[in-house]
């Protein structure tokens, strides 16, 4: 696979409920501009990604890749009930903020960066496949840097866990992001794969037949149930497991936040993390921490 | 009573300008004859604070501000502001 390497990961987690203002105060700490007429979601997604360049300095053609599982889905409910339940017309703000692009906008104009800027959402499965496309954007020569991050709200968290009997933690709101380019130099750690599979039985032989050695940690998505993780670890016998989702919370961008987080905590190490949706499509992704 | 001598009104008005459009300022900062709009007014608000601030307005007084020249003379400031929502 042509590498993308990972320069610099952040992750930005709060309990549910947290107040804008907060989040705003919080930004204040990486960035001089005030921000108006953003809701929740745009404040998550902006102090995730600046929290993650801090002092990076990036070039203009910087290309951002929000994935999402429920974007600004709570600004589209809040206006269709001015619609429908108050009969109001929609107020401007919260309207323009319905659209999905926003966040990565204000993101991408906060930042100066003027490249790609590529809003993602594939249920269950939205960093994988925001990861994916930058993979192919990298080997095309498309972009050359990429801030690739996952955002989600707690408050709407929830309905994505439908199905998960069994399996409940805590929600957050989570913005975890990671500052990736082809170039090895400087870089602490690089994706070594991202692979998806049309069921769990291909992904399963894809793992046992790999020629290279096992990774050092491994790390299951929301939707692998207790059953499935425990016959997946007899055919890896990882050294250790990083149940993020367990220790940090569940949003619906936890694969983001979780593997942004094992960047940070886990020197020296190799990650296999596995995931699926609904429909039984599984995604791997392996990094490897220099 | 005009608008403009309702105390109660005008600070109303400046609270709901301060909150529907998001701005980091107090409401008292705002003062009566202070212009609302444009690269001279300190509060910089634009075309879309003043569609914002005609929805808050129509939802909560139920009266509607007719076309965009009436809404640039109305909200001039907080004074031409209140004056329209109670003439008298």
């Amino acid at each position: 696979m042509n590498e993308m390497y990972i320069h610099s990961a952040s992750t930005f987690i709060a309990e549910a409920h947290t107040d804008t203002n907060y989040l705003k105060e919080e930004i204040r700490r990486y960035t001089k501009e005030n921000f108006r007429r953003v809701n929740k979601f745009i404040l998550l997604t902006i102090l995730g990604a600046r929290q993650c360049i801090n002092t990076h300095a990036l070039d203009a053609d910087t290309a951002i890749y929000l994935t999402t599982e429920h974007g600004n889905l709570g600004e589209t409910a809040d206006v269709l009930d001015e619609i429908y339940e108050v009969n109001s017309l929609p107020k401007p703000f919260g309207f323009i903020n319905t659209m999905s692009s926003t966040a990565a906008f204000y993101l991408a104009q906060n930042l100066g960066v003027r490249g790609r800027n590529i809003t993602v959402s594939s249920q269950h499965l939205s960093f994988e496949r925001g990861l994916e496309l930058l993979k192919v954007d990298f080997a095309g020569g498309v972009e050359r840097s990429a801030l690739i991050g996952g955002v989600d709200e707690a408050s709407l968290s929830e309905a994505s866990l439908e199905g998960c009997a069994g399996r409940s933690w805590r929600m957050i709101d989570g913005s975890g992001w990671l500052y990736v380019t082809p170039e090895r130099e400087g870089a602490g750690g690089a994706f070594t794969e991202i692979r998806s599979f049309r069921d769990g039985p291909s992904c399963v032989r894809w793992m046992s037949e790999r020629e290279i050695s096992a990774a050092d940690v491994v790390a299951f998505g929301a939707r692998i149930g207790d059953e499935e993780a425990a016959s997946l670890r007899d055919i890896l016998q990882p050294a250790a497991e990083f149940d993020y989702l367990r220790e940090y919370g569940y949003s619906g961008s936890a694969t983001a936040c979780g593997i942004s987080m094992f960047v940070k905590l886990y020197q020296g190490k190799t990650l296999l993390h596995i995931n699926r949706d609904q429909r039984g499509n599984y995604a791997v992704i392996e990094l490897q921490q220099f | 009573m005009k608008g403009s001598l309702d105390a109660r009104l005008k600070m109303e008005l400046k609270k709901l300008i301060v909150d529907e459009c998001d701005i980091t300022a107090n409401p008292e900062e705002i003062g009566d004859e202070d212009l609302l709009f444009g690269s001279e007014s300190r509060l910089g608000l634009d075309s879309i604070d003043a569609l914002q601030i005609s929805i808050a307005i129509q939802n909560k007084y139920n009266i509607i501000i007719t076309d965009s020249k009436e809404t640039r003379r109305v909200m001039k400031s907080i004074n031409t502001f209140a004056d329209f929502l109670q003439p008298e």
